[in-house]
């Protein structure tokens, strides 16, 4: 089992407590996601039925990608406050499913391999729309407002150093797996993948706790 | 495992790590970004304030001078006139002469002028409503007609105004440049001059009093309170102050008024 896996599961239970506590949106965005994204790491651990659909493990992982970048857009775009900011989001969405379907439909196949060219692509959309954040953060309009108590500047840090710091073992997937040096290939790429894993899900989770609580309380007249 | 292939490995990682590094650069930046933003504006807010402070205490410095010139006015002037009146009035029998109900009437009608004057000198925010080279007139006839000194002012054509707070501010330091030649100077005549050039207004002080060694200023550890004042003024209105003194050969003070800058 993964290591980051405990780290993934105990950022969706934090979210979930946290949500009944403060009823906030961040974290009501992020419950069915990081779910979705345990129950995923879990079939793709070779948990449950890798050994029964290997051949399905591609696709999966493919298909969970996408989504996975299509949500963060989405976070980005309900983050945003410019509207130039969000109209890049609106038009990379369409284009970005778009160009993963035509990768996986003609290019790098369904379930042969990783979507590497088009989680390259994703990954650096990302890193851009955290650069954005970080510029409107800088505004200003918004230099009064403590950078590192917003949650939301600590999920844009904790995807700008996953995403940037995978670029490389995701570009170079394909040869990391090759036959002659599969094994020390992916084991370089499981430690970073669970290290930067580590990162992105701890700075979750600290987003999670700096959540304002938006819960209404009501008491009795005395 | 060939060296080639640990080598390729190696590499893997160690750009990895300098992407990571790369994404921590820039958070930093936009941090320490974020503080030394956040620094200048409370600079700029302090700076607001102080100009805000100086700016109430110079219109309470303006008032007080001017109620010391009215009390002394009516003191020594109408209080004067308005005796020799009454001394007149007393000395009227039955028949009194169309001379001297003319004199007595001439006495009246300057304590009335006079009267006006000291009523214009009350008005709020006289120099908002007179202008600055105005106020350096009357100043500079208020002291002539101590008789004391003789006074010269001279503006260039081309002068424009400086903004209402600038000007009380430029004010206060021209009246408080006077009044140390009155109290220090042991001068006889007082000049100013208002001259521009290339948008920098100067302003010159000259006396003919017994001047200064100026390297005293820089000697001591605090200048005297009056000049420290104008300095501490002439940094609000972005102005800086020239001394040109030397024992024996008067005085000449020249304020030089920059642009304001936006940030007040």
């Amino acid at each position: 089992m993964k290591f980051y896996l405990y780290f993934e599961i105990l950022s969706f239970l934090i979210s979930l407590t946290l949500y009944f506590k403060k009823r906030n949106k961040l974290l009501l965005y992020f419950i069915p996601f990081l779910f979705l994204t345990v129950i995923i790491e879990i079939i793709g651990s070779g948990l449950a039925f890798n050994s029964w659909f290997p051949n399905y493990r591609y696709a999966i992982y493919n298909i969970f990608t996408t989504l996975e970048f299509v949500f963060y857009s989405a976070v980005f775009y309900s983050q945003f406050r410019k509207n130039s900011f969000k109209k890049v989001v609106l038009i990379f969405i369409p284009i970005y499913i778009l160009l993963v379907i035509l990768n996986l439909a003609l290019i790098q196949g369904f379930n042969k391999t990783f979507h590497t060219y088009t989680f390259l692509l994703g990954s650096f959309f990302i890193v851009i729309f955290c650069c954005c954040f970080f510029y409107e953060s800088v505004l200003p309009d918004r230099i009064d407002e403590q950078l590192s108590k917003q949650p939301f500047f600590w999920i844009s840090s904790g995807l700008l150093i996953y995403y940037l710091g995978s670029v490389i073992i995701n570009a170079l997937f394909d040869y990391l797996t090759t036959n002659d040096m599969k094994i020390e290939g992916m084991r370089i790429y499981g430690i970073i993948n669970n290290s930067l894993n580590v990162i992105l899900y701890t700075s979750f989770c600290i987003s999670f706790f700096l959540c304002p609580n938006n819960k209404k309380t009501s008491s009795l007249p005395l | 495992m060939p060296q080639q292939q640990e080598d390729i490995l190696i590499t893997i990682v160690v750009a990895s790590v300098f992407f990571v590094l790369i994404g921590s650069f820039l958070l930093l930046i936009v941090f320490v970004f974020l503080r030394r933003q956040r620094k200048n504006k409370q600079e700029k807010e302090e700076m607001r304030n102080r100009f805000e402070q100086t700016l109430l205490k110079t219109q309470l410095e303006i008032q007080e001078q001017a109620f010391t010139y009215i009390s002394q006015e009516i003191h020594d002037n109408i209080g004067q006139i308005l005796s020799l009146v009454r001394l007149n009035l007393n000395t009227f029998g039955k028949h009194v002469t169309e001379d001297k109900i003319n004199q007595t009437d001439d006495l009246l009608g300057k304590a009335i002028k006079d009267l006006r004057d000291l009523s214009h000198n009350l008005q709020n925010n006289r120099i908002h409503a007179i202008g600055i080279i105005e106020s350096i007139r009357q100043l500079l006839i208020s002291i002539e007609k101590t008789g004391r000194f003789h006074t010269s002012f001279r503006t260039s054509d081309n002068f424009h105004i400086l903004d209402a707070n600038t000007d009380i501010i430029l004010y206060r330091m021209i009246q408080e440049i006077v009044n140390n030649i009155i109290k220090h100077a042991s001068a006889n005549s007082i000049d100013i001059e208002i001259s521009n050039k290339n948008n920098i207004t100067s302003v010159r002080i000259t006396d003919n009093g017994i001047g200064f060694d100026t390297t005293l200023i820089n000697q001591s550890t605090r200048p005297g309170i009056g000049l420290q004042n104008i300095i501490n003024r002439a940094k609000m209105i972005n102005t800086t102050v020239d001394v040109n003194s030397s024992p024996g050969n008067g005085t000449t003070i020249t304020l030089h008024i920059k642009p304001k800058q936006s940030n007040i």
